[in-house]
Order: structure tokens, then C-alpha cells, then sequence
């Protein structure tokens, strides 16, 4: 506390008896505190010597006047819609989130044969690029793949078709992209020669493998985007209404 | 009828007891509004909202200083007045301008205690210097020293009053008065001998 803090507690007998005693002490000695505390004790008993005012008309009240005010509160009811639709809104995308993974986890449990070719090493950067995209379908990843790696028309898009053993080099390079999940030392071991890989691929890495897919994909994979538009919506509203509501009271 | 008794009867719906309540602590009530405020208009229309607000809410309060829980509520009611000026400012600075152009037109109705003319001049001009100094404060510090040394609560009930901690109330205090003292050394000459501050030339 500052001198002023402790003068004025001092004055309006607000302070502990430690504290008391040593302002009281430090007084004794010290000219500068006694003018200070004596000029806040002025201005005390000029603010405790203000004349009283009399109240310009009566304030009782009349049963007109409280029905008249007796408007409609509407801020508890905006509070409480807001945060049902912040709970709803809330409900639907994380069922959305937990949905998605699912389904795809189901569709990529069929087996996939795919080499382990040297060419695995050069597409390690697009399979990078593709395991940062979201949950997407086994034909949504033929259709990425081929379009970012050049692929053969080969390549199946039920995501089972094995590549030939005479593929081109471009097929080969797809074959790693779909299999994200492996290990970067296992792609920097390619087998001597290019041969077809039996399926190795689990549902987990099938999952985070997923490239990007086509809008009308992921509105399947989506059936609750509606829902979330609208309570998205209504929950912005809400919010707009409510923060209207307090400024105007 | 006692207070006990009229706040039950207020409770139970009786507008008559209640305003028999009004009756009784609309001076003090008004007072800090007009403290507060700074002119007449506006702690008039808090002082009204204020005593709506407390027979609305009569049957919420649960004993302990009636006039204790009527000053928060006006503090409350205060509180809002002075948002709504904040976000229309122009209505406030041209009342407190009218105050300080022309301090007489505030018109604060002092209560009269058979003084010389000229004594009661002199305690208007005062009261209004005072009043000034007032109006410069912060909202906060004003509404704080106000309901300290203008209606004589101590922290504790400040503290309630005000919806802040004990240590907050205590600067904003500190903080009031360092200002006021401030203030009133430019218009010491305005003021009695015996109010004139001892550490000013």
C-alpha cells in the first residue's frame, strides 16, 4: 500500500493494528504524512458537511407505474437458447467427427496389395502431402493420387486392385502414396527388385492415409452438414441478439 | 407499523407499506444518487428505477440493513445510468456543462436551516465546489468516496454495495480523496478558513 492508501485506511479506522501502530509511529516523526492526513481529514468532514438534498418529488410508487415497467425480460431467455444451441451445435460436430473416421476405417479394412518399390522414395513427399489431408474415401484417393503423381489409369478405385509387376514407374510411385502410415526407414529399404507386397496395410494406417476427395464425396461422408449450417446459424444469431440485448439495457 | 413489519407487508404484495418504506429512505436514497449523478434529472430517474427495481425484488431480500440493500440497488441503478451515458455522451457533457457554466441551475433544493441570505449563498457555492470536484472523478473513485464519506458506510458494506473486493475499495478511496484534494487546492478560496487545507500555502 502507498502512504496515501495507508493514510486513508488509517483515517476511516480500516486498518490492521500492525499497520496502525506504524503509520502511528511514522506520524509521530514525520511532518510531510501529519499535512497529508490532516488534508484528507479535511476533505472528510467537507464531503460529511455537504448539505443534504431534497429530493425534488416524491418517489412512491403508483400500481400504474409498476405495471407500466413490468416489461418482458427477454435477456435470461436468450441466454439460455444461446447455450442449447451452443450444446446442440457442440453435439453435432463432434458426432460428425467421430462418424467420419468410422466409416472409413470400414471401407479401407479390404485388403490392399501394393509394391515396395524404389520409386516409394521419390513419392515420399506427395505421400507426406496426402497424409495431411483428412479422412477422405478409397476412391477419392485413386483420384487424388492419379491426378498428383500422374498415375496409370490402372490403378483401381475400390482402392483393392493389385498393380502389376510391370507397372510404370509412375503406378509404382502411387503404391507408397496410398500406404501413408509406413515408416519413412521402411520406404528408404526398398527391396531389390520391384515385386507386388502381399496386404499389409491395417485400418489405422488406411485411416491417416486418406488424401483429398471430391466435394460430393464428402457430402456423403457428411450427412450432417445441414444440421451444422443451420445451428451454426442459429447459434450466431442467438449470440447477436444477446450481446444487442445487454447493450440496449 | 415497524420496518420489520412493513417489509413483510411489501412483500406479501402490499404497495402501501412498501411506499410507506419510500416514504422513509427516499432523502438518503436521492442523495446519493444526486452525489452520484451529479444533477438532479438523472439521480431522480435512478432513484425512481431504484425503488421499481426493490419492490420488484422485496421478496429477494433476506434481512440484515434495509437501507443497506436499498444503497446497492441505487448504487446498481446509478451504475447503469452512467453506462447509458457512456455510450451516448452527448446528453452528459451538456448537463455537465449547464453545472459548470451556471451552478445555480442545478437547483439542488438545499435544505434550509434559517441562515443569512448571505450564509446560504455561501454554503450553495460550497456545496457546488464540491459537487465539481465530485464530477471530475473517475465513476468508480466518486461512487466509492460517496458512499464512504457522503453516506458514512463503512468498507465492508461498500465492498457489498459496489460488487468489488475490500482492497479495491480501499484504493479506489485513497485514489478519490488524492484527487479531491487535487481539486479542491484550486479552489481554496472559495472555501471557510476552518475547511482550508493545512498542507496548502
Amino acid at each position: 500500500m502507498t502512504d496515501l492508501e495507508l493514510l486513508s485506511a488509517y483515517l476511516d479506522d480500516q486498518l490492521a493494528p500492525k499497520d496502525r501502530a506504524q503509520i502511528e509511529s511514522r506520524l509521530k516523526a514525520d511532518s510531510k504524512l501529519q499535512r497529508t492526513l490532516a488534508d484528507l481529514r479535511a476533505i472528510q468532514n467537507q464531503l460529511r458537511a455537504l448539505p443534504t438534498v431534497k429530493p425534488p418529488r416524491s418517489f412512491t410508487l403508483k400500481p400504474e407505474t409498476i405495471r407500466s415497467r413490468s416489461t418482458f425480460n427477454w435477456i435470461p431467455i436468450l441466454n439460455w437458447s444461446t447455450a442449447v444451441a451452443a450444446i446442440l451445435f457442440a453435439a453435432v460436430i463432434s458426432v460428425d467427427l467421430f462418424r467420419a473416421p468410422l466409416s472409413a476405417r470400414v471401407e479401407f479394412s479390404a485388403p490392399m496389395q501394393a509394391p515396395a518399390p524404389e520409386a516409394a522414395m521419390k513419392a515420399a513427399d506427395q505421400q507426406t502431402l496426402i497424409t495431411l489431408t483428412p479422412t477422405r474415401t478409397p476412391a477419392a484417393i485413386s483420384a487424388v493420387a492419379t491426378s498428383t503423381v500422374l498415375a496409370a489409369p490402372a490403378v483401381g478405385a475400390a482402392g483393392a486392385a493389385e498393380l502389376p509387376k510391370a507397372a510404370t514407374p509412375a503406378a509404382q510411385a502411387l503404391a507408397p502414396a496410398v500406404r501413408s502410415s509406413q515408416p519413412a526407414d521402411q520406404i528408404a529399404t526398398p527391396s531389390p527388385t520391384p515385386t507386388i507386397s502381399p496386404p499389409t496395410h491395417t485400418a489405422t494406417a488406411a485411416v491417416i492415409a486418406t488424401p483429398i476427395s471430391a466435394a460430393a464425396q464428402e457430402s456423403a461422408a457428411s450427412p450432417l452438414r445441414v444440421p451444422q449450417i443451420i445451428l451454426g446459424s442459429i447459434l450466431f444469431i442467438l449470440i447477436a441478439l444477446s450481446l444487442i440485448a445487454r447493450a440496449w439495457k | 407499523m415497524d420496518e420489520p413489519a412493513l417489509i413483510q407487508h411489501a412483500q406479501r404484495g402490499d404497495l402501501d407499506s412498501f411506499n410507506r418504506l419510500v416514504m422513509e429512505y427516499q432523502t438518503p436514497i436521492y442523495n446519493v444518487a444526486y452525489r452520484i449523478m451529479g444533477e438532479t434529472d438523472s439521480a431522480a430517474d435512478a432513484t425512481q428505477e431504484a425503488f421499481i427495481s426493490a419492490y420488484k425484488n422485496i421478496k429477494g431480500y433476506r434481512g440484515g440493513s434495509f437501507k443497506g440493500w436499498l444503497m446497492r440497488i441505487v448504487t446498481n441503478a446509478c451504475y447503469d445510468e452512467l453506462r447509458r451515458r457512456k455510450r451516448k455522451p452527448a446528453s452528459s457533457l451538456d448537463a455537465l456543462t449547464d453545472l459548470e457554466l451556471n451552478p445555480d441551475s442545478s437547483d439542488p433544493q438545499l435544505t434550509s436551516h434559517a441562515e443569512s441570505p448571505e450564509a446560504h449563498a455561501e454554503r450553495i457555492d460550497l456545496a457546488q465546489v464540491i459537487q465539481n470536484c465530485l464530477n471530475r472523478l473517475p465513476d468508480d473513485q466518486r461512487l466509492a468516496i460517496v458512499l464512504c464519506d457522503v453516506q458514512e458506510m463503512d468498507y465492508d458494506e461498500i465492498s457489498k454495495a459496489m460488487r468489488v473486493a475490500l482492497g479495491t475499495v480501499k484504493s479506489r478511496i485513497a485514489r478519490a480523496r488524492a484527487k479531491l484534494r487535487e481539486c479542491f487546492s484550486h479552489h481554496a478560496e472559495l472555501l471557510p478558513a476552518e475547511y482550508r487545507l493545512e498542507g496548502k500555502p
